[in-house]
């Protein structure tokens, strides 16, 4: 048969034409094609649970003769990382218990049941940061619903299945969300030494207080682009009556920006865009918004900002963001059952 | 019933799942400069230098489609492009009467190579993930280079799934 037989030309236009129409389906939304892929999912666990098994071995051999140094190195900077974070996290455990007490003082507390989740299989192919977990429509799970672990958000669910989900992760490009980014500023942030008379009486025993509260003030970004959110909490004086002893408290101002989380694909930092100029710092924690139609609830720990790249125009500046949770290393994830209330149905 | 066993329906399924199987559970953990070595795409390319372009277009059609359905990608992206993948490896195949066996490795990671780029192309016309330049650069070179590997095994086993006997040349004496 020659190369360009009218039969060939024939049959790669029918292949070519068969494809366009599933896909055109199945992008439109499909029960038959949703049912088909279920069967089939179940079709191919066995095979998938006898590649396991046949496959640890050779895998484990793998690893150890490509990653070996890779481990050895990375062993070394956890060591140097863990004896680094026990000091933060004694700190942060007080913070965190203060938090959550303010929290229930003002009511404020929200708790969204989650479901947990054993990582199961990854993306096969070069283009989609995915991952597979085995827990599906039949444990109250949605399309759309957010996947953390312990240390931050790791993506969304992008496809349900009655006893799997795929999960699309946060550095994927198809990834965005509302975002917040919140930061001290630039300025001292508390100066709280007490002084004392020259006969050694503290100064506080012998002052008067005043004592003022600045309320949230709600200011527009410079290019408009974001909102920016300007607390200042705090400024205390106190004035001694020994002349010459005051203690001043200089205020504490957190500013918060509001803006986009996008993932950018494999090898590049997810970033943040939308943010007004000039107003972050690195190491800025990054969680998210929540809000009416955000798919993930306030407050999960996204990550911290490590580089911002200056844009020029009034584009803002990019911040790079490093995730909170490794992407790289997952085993078991928690999907939060949260709907936003644009999307639950009225009683 | 040994018949109806030798009929490439009856191998293709199995081999398919398992490969597929393989490539979910086992590939991801195995890549090489950060890709993802893809196994059935490899078979898939091997089938058009043992099967011949049409043969591989509609085994490669068949093997993605049960490949979608396992993954849960966009049925007929990687029909599409396993389809093609076969189509083009036994397209060049045929300009060459006996190839050399590395020349068949050549189809076959050229093959590879098309069936490769032509899932971002799909993705990018169907909006489910986009273009991804720079990256190409290092995803293609190496799937073609694995697929070219595995051609060693996968053009045997694709002969039998397609239930093809390899061609033997005897000469004529007059």
């Amino acid at each position: 048969m020659p190369i360009y037989s009218v039969s060939r030309r024939r049959a790669i236009v029918l292949l070519v034409l068969s494809s366009v129409l599933l896909l055109t389906v199945d992008l439109r939304g499909n029960s038959i094609i949703d049912r088909t892929r279920s069967a089939f999912a179940k079709l191919l666990s066995p095979f998938e649970t006898a590649g396991r098994v046949v496959a640890t071995p050779i895998r484990n051999m793998w690893h150890g003769a490509t990653d070996y140094q890779d481990l050895e190195r990375e062993n070394e900077r956890l060591r140097d990382e863990i004896a680094r974070q026990k000091g933060d996290q004694l700190a942060a455990r007080a913070i965190v218990s203060e938090y959550q007490e303010l929290l229930t003082l003002n009511g404020l507390t929200a708790k969204y049941p989650t479901v947990s989740a054993r990582v199961v299989g990854e993306s096969p192919g070069n283009y989609r940061q995915t991952v597979e977990i085995d827990r599906g429509s039949n444990d109250g799970i949605l399309v759309g619903m957010a996947v953390v672990n312990y240390a931050g958000l790791v993506g969304k669910i992008t496809a349900v299945y009655d006893n799997r989900s795929v999960v699309l992760l946060a550095t994927d490009q198809e990834y965005a969300i509302e975002a917040k980014v919140s930061a001290a500023a630039d300025l001292p942030t508390s100066s709280n030494t007490e002084q004392t008379t020259p006969s050694g009486i503290p100064v506080a025993d012998l002052s008067t207080t005043t004592t003022s509260t600045m309320p949230l003030s709600m200011v527009p970004g410079v290019n408009g682009a974001s909102p920016t959110t300007t607390a200042a909490l705090s400024s205390t004086t106190t004035t001694s009556a020994v002349p010459g002893a005051v203690t001043t408290t200089t205020m504490l101002v957190v500013q918060r920006e509001t803006g986009g989380f996008e993932g950018r694909g494999i090898g590049k930092l997810p970033a943040m865009r939308f943010v007004a100029e000039g107003s972050i710092n690195l190491g800025a924690v990054v969680t998210t918004t929540g809000g009416s139609k955000s798919l993930a609830p306030p407050d999960i720990v996204i990550g911290e900002v490590i580089n911002i790249v200056r844009r020029p125009g009034s584009a803002g500046p990019l911040l790079e963001i490093r995730l909170a949770a490794d992407l790289a290393q997952l085993n078991f994830v928690q999907v939060v059952l949260y709907r936003p209330p644009s999307e639950v149905p009225p009683r | 019933m040994d018949a109806l066993l030798r009929r490439p329906t009856f191998r293709v399924v199995p081999v398919a799942l398992m490969l597929i199987a393989l490539q979910r559970v086992v590939m991801p953990n195995m890549r090489l400069w950060g890709v993802v070595p893809q196994i059935v795409l490899a078979l898939c390319a091997a089938s058009g230098v043992a099967g011949g372009p049409d043969r591989a277009a509609w085994f490669g059609f068949v093997v993605g489609l049960m490949f979608d359905l396992g993954t849960g990608s966009p049925l007929g992206q990687h029909a599409l492009a396993y389809g093609l993948a076969g189509y083009v490896s036994g397209v060049v195949n045929v300009v060459a009467v006996d190839p050399h066996w590395w020349l068949s490795m050549a189809f076959v990671a050229l093959g590879g190579a098309v069936g490769e780029l032509t899932v971002p192309i799909v993705s990018t016309f169907v909006s489910d993930g986009g273009w991804h330049g720079q990256r190409l650069s290092t995803i293609l070179p190496v799937i073609a280079i694995t697929c070219g590997v595995l051609s060693v095994l996968f053009i045997p086993l694709s002969r039998w799934c397609l239930a093809i006997r390899k061609k033997t040349w005897k000469a004529i004496n007059r």
